[in-house]
């Protein structure tokens, strides 16, 4: 007779089926991004394709400028959202509830049309597309990104801390400085992480905004894993982006409860 | 079995039968789960049909972990439960004649009252008109008629527990599991409903297996007590048996108050402790053995005049507790005894003790001191417990590394340390036992093992501690 | 933020000043018939080309714009002078006058009038509402700005000097409470002020899709009138072949994703939460690899994978990819309802005599149906949304989802312009939606308060 196991233990058979799906669909295709790198297009294996890239000065000033761009748009992103994400929190400020929501609303916006309409805006006042308004058009699609995570904690933390910490006496700056922003740090390092990795590998966004004049490295991937014959090469620069996101992951993950999942 | 449309009559029912007709039998069942810990240890248990079992312990004495393995959530590891004389130890829990009322009620919130007492006939496909009569009777019969149509969530939280008896009695299960079901309740709450839940078991006459940690839900509600710790039954016994004739420390520590001493039994009849010789009525110890006694806070009589006693003392603290004063008092031997008296008697006032010597319960010392299996490794230390202990130069000379050894500790030689990093090894306080002039601590290890310690200082359950033990004093002699 | 407003103010001038120079060059049309040639001069595009003459009749050109430009640039070779205005250009050849409209739509409002009378003073009208208006509009815009700006210094003025009157007749204590309900008031209005800008320049190109939704001009800034015409369109599915078939695809894929991550997600939910920590973290570090992976990773990463196992790929491919990054959200949605809920329940269910998969559908599925519904939307919304995983899934088959098909759109340089009312309904649908969530939310907090 087959053993009988516990009705509690036994129900994680129920993961199984997704677990498999979760194996095959995503562990597997990114393992064959690293042997795909690590391979000729007839499938030796090479480190050929690494060293093209430390050679090969397009692509590394594309990574190198990618790489700054997005720093900067998480800077602003970070310097435009801070306050708003603090003034909605604030009970003070008595914001309307409601303006919360309309922060996340252009996300639900495809964000091609919303970067297609920014073009078109930028043309209408006569702005030169380049690289303001790659930095502009960035920032619009990030912003909530930012906004969002930050006003998570901020409206989660305690308010008797604050209340507590103007009974020790600390004014409207130190309860800030000392109180609310180390506080905060969770939400902005989950801030940080939900604008700089979707924007370090964004590609389409960048080519509509400049009119193809400012390559990224996310376009640079796309068009060698678009050309076949150059795939290899591709997986490579996929495979450096992929370090680069597992970096900053890892920063981030002191924080995960303020992900996309409960927006609604 | 019994409808619940027609009680049983008179009390037949709460009298445990005589005759060796289980309903439940619980045969050398293990639990071990997947950490390695054992939930349930060797337990076996049988229970008669109709009776009232209550399986009381603290919290994580593995009471639940048993109800649940009878109830078919969880599966021994080893050993049989049967049912009716069936075993049912891999039956899934929809094929079992028996229901549970669980410790939050787990009431579907999604169905109102009547959805969720209908919920069990449904699933056996029972007819439609059968399941409105039956569903009525129950719900007549745990006092919920009218609220057939109310949304579970806006119920008290004892209705919600009549729905959670009423949900389960209307399927007319051969036993009634209960877990924890008053726990959730205020205290005034769970008297009515201890009542209640008598009077419904004498009108069913089904069998009752009831887990709780209140001793007090326990003495007066079961027919038998089952004490549990450890993953081990400690004692079965009627509520006065298990009162008044605790089997251990633990038995009695757990199970109202109590002064627990330590004594020595001189002989027959005749046991010493805190410096005074007393009578009682046990026997069969031998002569000059080191044995506990319980005495009851009640159990001890004050005289005004001090002389009178059997032992003298002052009065430290005296609290009105309602119905009596309870009082601490010191002796001049420093021993510190817990009274319940119904007089009172301030703090200051030196007084007399007596104590009857049939309210004298003797027991066995489960241990005298700390035994542990070791082996002698270089640089004269000697490891047990997973750790390396200094030994005297002198004794370790005496043995060669390799040497297997058996390690002794007094209970009052292992020092305890504030700070973890300071400890040998470290633990946590497990069990403390207040003895009158001292606490007997049980310390777990992080790698599990039990130490037995005696200390002036004052532990809470949890702290975390660290072991020291002086080179001098781990005796240790060859295997 | 002031820097940024005063920036929008300038552009606006900028432009008024733009478009009034051409105006200014246009006036050099001479007083003759006029031939009006209606053509799409965007390379790449194939429609069918047209002359309008001025009695409304058509004369086709060619089938493909190429001809149709080769017609206009033979012309144009011979002209003696050419006048160009944002997507209309004039010239005058063989003594006939061109003028040449970049859109499409205009056809039927050029025919009106020309109908009606002189073409030249329909062209006139025309370009009249094209520039005189929307500069016009800027110039309105930013006078009221400044009237605007002038009013509330000068209230602003008259209040200070109020209350410094008012304060004279105060005592200190008076005077402190004052100075602090202004100075809380001063940093409300400064902090809502500074919300309301961020929102007002995140909105605008959002605005700006909705506005143009209601007028039929081909291009994003060319207003042509009010007018329903291209929800019209859209709904009779006039938007074009590709647009129609790009909303199908997309509305399916987003449906057959959603439903298989949520039933794939609560499934995984349910297991994942009976697990054993240990093993729990793993699954959910697995868990999360899909939401931190960005697009093009996850597309990149599939597309190898279907190389690699010579999968054509096409709607499936997409489906399965769909399904990748949807999941990891249904499951997240569904675990906090799963550990809100009594552990007991299923328990009781099965102990009632319920075998495991009733229990599931009668307790489980109904305790956790929130948690689903509010993952299949999100998967939804997100299969919608996606683009960078999409382009690498949907092959070369000529699949589009209306991501891609924006984006192919986008790079020919335009936007179809049924587009527009189709996003500008996405985002009332989601508008409403939001909001009537949020005030049930609201009113379920009142409650319970």
């Amino acid at each position: 007779m087959k053993k009988l196991s516990d009705i509690a233990s036994s129900r994680h058979t129920w993961a199984w089926p997704y677990i498999l799906f979760l194996v095959l669909f995503v562990v597997l295709p990114l393992v064959l991004i690293a042997f795909y790198a690590f391979t000729t297009a007839d499938g030796r294996f090479t480190v050929q394709n690494f060293l093209k890239f430390f050679t090969h000065s397009e692509a590394i000033s594309t990574f190198v400028y990618s790489v700054f761009i997005a720093v900067l748009n998480t800077v602003i992103c970070l310097l435009l959202g801070y306050p708003a994400a603090y003034i909605m929190a604030n009970e003070d400020y008595r914001t309307p509830k409601v303006m919360a929501m309309l922060f996340i609303l252009p996300m639900w916006i495809n964000f091609l049309l919303r970067t297609v309409a920014t073009v078109e805006l930028f043309n209408m006042i006569g702005f030169k597309l380049g690289e303001g308004a790659l930095l502009f058009g960035l920032c619009y699609d990030y912003l909530p990104f930012m906004i969002y995570p930050i006003y998570n904690t901020l409206q989660k933390m305690d308010r008797s801390l604050v209340e507590a910490a103007g009974d020790l006496g600390a004014n409207r700056a130190k309860v800030f400085t000392k109180v609310i922003l180390p506080l905060s740090m969770p939400g902005v390092y989950s801030g940080i992480v939900m604008v700089f990795m979707p924007t370090v590998s964004t590609f389409a966004i960048a080519e509509l905004l400049t009119h193809n004049n400012i390559k990224l490295f996310g376009s640079l991937i796309q068009d060698y894993i678009t050309t076949s014959d150059l795939l290899n090469y591709g997986a490579v620069l996929s495979l450096i982006l992929l370090v680069i996101i597992g970096i900053t992951s890892f920063f981030g993950s002191t924080e995960d409860d303020s992900q996309k999942g409960g927006l609604i | 079995m019994q409808n619940p449309n027609c009680p049983a009559q008179g009390n037949v029912a709460s009298q445990p039968q005589v005759s060796g007709d289980y309903i439940i039998e619980v045969k050398n069942v293990f639990k071990q789960f997947e950490d390695g810990k054992f939930a349930l240890n060797d337990v076996s248990l049988s229970v008669k049909k109709g009776e009232f079992v209550t399986i009381l312990g603290p919290s994580g004495c593995g009471k639940t972990t048993l109800l649940r393995c009878i109830a078919g959530f969880q599966v021994a590891s080893s050993g049989d439960i049967l049912l009716k004389g069936e075993d049912v130890t891999q039956t899934p829990p929809y094929k079992r004649p028996v229901n549970t009322v669980f410790q939050k009620y787990a009431l579907f919130p999604h169905l109102n009252v009547f959805e969720n007492v209908a919920f069990g006939l449904k699933m056996k496909k029972v007819e439609k008109t059968t399941i409105a009569k039956k569903v009525k009777a129950a719900l007549k019969m745990a006092n919920l008629t009218g609220y057939e149509d109310r949304k579970v969530d806006t119920l008290s939280g004892g209705q919600q527990q009549r729905v959670a008896i009423a949900r389960a009695i209307v399927n007319e299960p051969e036993v009634l599991l209960l877990d924890e079901p008053l726990s959730a309740l205020d205290l005034k709450m769970r008297h009515d409903m201890q009542i209640e839940l008598k009077e419904l078991h004498d009108k069913l006459g089904i069998t009752f297996i009831y887990v709780t940690h209140d001793q007090e839900e326990a003495l007066t509600l079961s027919d038998r007590v089952v004490v549990m710790s450890e993953g081990e039954i400690q004692q079965i016994g009627t509520p006065t048996d298990i009162y008044n004739e605790p089997i251990n420390c633990f038995v009695a520590d757990f199970i109202g108050e109590s002064n627990i001493l330590s004594g020595t039994m001189i002989c027959d009849r005749k046991v010493r402790f805190c410096g005074h010789e007393f009578d009682c009525v046990d026997e069969g110890f031998g002569e000059m053995m080191p044995v506990d006694v319980v005495i009851r806070p009640e159990d001890i009589y004050i005289l005004d005049n001090p002389e009178k006693g059997q032992l003298q003392g002052e009065v430290q603290s005296c609290i009105f507790k309602g119905v009596h004063y309870e009082m601490r008092v010191l002796t001049p031997d420093h021993f510190e005894f817990l009274i319940q008296d119904y007089h009172e008697f301030l703090p200051g006032r030196k007084i007399g003790m007596l104590v009857k010597p049939e309210d004298i319960q003797i027991m066995k010392k489960e241990r005298l001191f700390n035994t542990f299996e070791g082996e002698i490794v270089k640089n004269n230390k000697v490891n047990f417990l997973e750790a390396d202990w200094d030994l005297d130069p002198e004794v370790a000379a005496q043995f060669e590394p390799g040497d297997k050894v058996r390690v002794e500790v007094e209970f009052a030689d292992v020092d305890l340390q504030d700070y973890e990093e300071e400890g040998t090894l470290t633990g946590e306080v497990h069990f403390i036992l207040y003895k009158g002039d001292h606490y007997h601590l049980t310390i777990r290890t992080d790698e599990g093992y039990d130490i037995h310690v005696n200390t002036q200082d004052v532990w809470d359950d949890g702290d975390r501690v660290g072991v020291v033990i002086l080179p001098k004093d781990i005796r240790v002699s060859k295997l | 933020m002031r820097r940024l407003f005063t920036l929008l103010l300038l552009a606006a001038g900028m432009m008024a000043a733009a478009q009034s120079n051409v105006q200014y060059e246009l006036r050099v049309m001479a007083e003759q018939p006029l031939q009006i040639l209606d053509t799409f001069p965007q390379p790449y595009q194939t429609e069918k080309i047209n002359v309008t003459y001025q009695d409304g009749t058509y004369q086709l050109l060619g089938d493909t714009l190429a001809q149709g430009a080769d017609f206009v640039v033979a012309a144009e070779a011979q002209a003696e002078w050419r006048a160009e205005f944002d997507s209309i250009f004039a010239f005058e050849a063989e003594g006939k006058h061109f003028v040449v409209w970049q859109n499409n739509r205009d056809i039927k409002n050029a025919q009106k009038r020309a109908r009606a009378g002189n073409a030249r003073t329909a062209f006139l009208t025309y370009l009249r509402e094209q520039t005189v208006a929307p500069s016009r509009m800027w110039e309105y815009i930013g006078m009221g700005a400044a009237a605007l700006v002038i009013l509330l210094v000068v209230l602003y003025a008259v209040m200070l000097l109020r209350r410094k009157q008012a304060e004279k007749s105060m005592t200190s204590v008076q005077r402190e409470t004052l100075h602090r309900k202004i100075a809380d008031r001063r940093r409300r209005l400064f902090s809502q002020t500074y919300l309301w800008l961020l929102l007002l320049v995140l909105y605008m190109p959002i605005l700006l899709i909705l506005v143009y939704s209601f007028t039929e001009s081909k291009v994003l800034g060319n207003w042509t009138g009010f007018s329903f015409q291209l929800y019209g369109n859209l709904f009779l599915g006039k938007g074009g072949e590709a647009l129609n078939s790009a909303i199908i695809n997309t509305v399916l894929i987003a449906l057959i994703a959603a439903l298989s991550a949520t039933v794939l997600g609560t499934l995984a939910a349910i297991g994942i939460f009976n697990m054993r920590a240990k093993q729990r973290k793993v699954v959910t570090f697995l868990n999360s690899v899909p939401m931190i992976n960005p697009d093009i990773i996850t597309g990149i990463s599939l597309f190898l994978l279907f190389v690699a196992l010579h999968v054509s790929q096409g709607f499936w491919t997409v489906c399965i990819a769909h399904i990748v990054f949807c999941t990891p959200y249904v499951v997240l949605s569904v675990l906090p309802r799963l550990s809100g809920m009594n552990p007991n329940t299923y328990e009781a269910a099965l102990d009632l005599g319920a075998t495991p998969f009733q229990a599931l559908r009668k307790v489980l599925v109904p305790e956790l149906w929130p948690g689903m519904l509010s993952g299949f939307v999100l998967a939804l919304t997100l299969s919608v949304d996606d683009f960078g995983v999409t382009f690498f899934t949907k092959g070369s088959g000529g699949l589009e989802t209306l991501s891609t098909f924006i984006y192919a759109d986008a790079r020919k340089g335009g936007l179809t312009p049924e587009l527009r009312p189709l996003f500008s309904l996405i985002l009332i649908l989601i508008l409403t939606v939001l909001v009537f969530v949020n005030i049930r939310a609201d009113k379920k907090a009142q409650k319970k308060a």
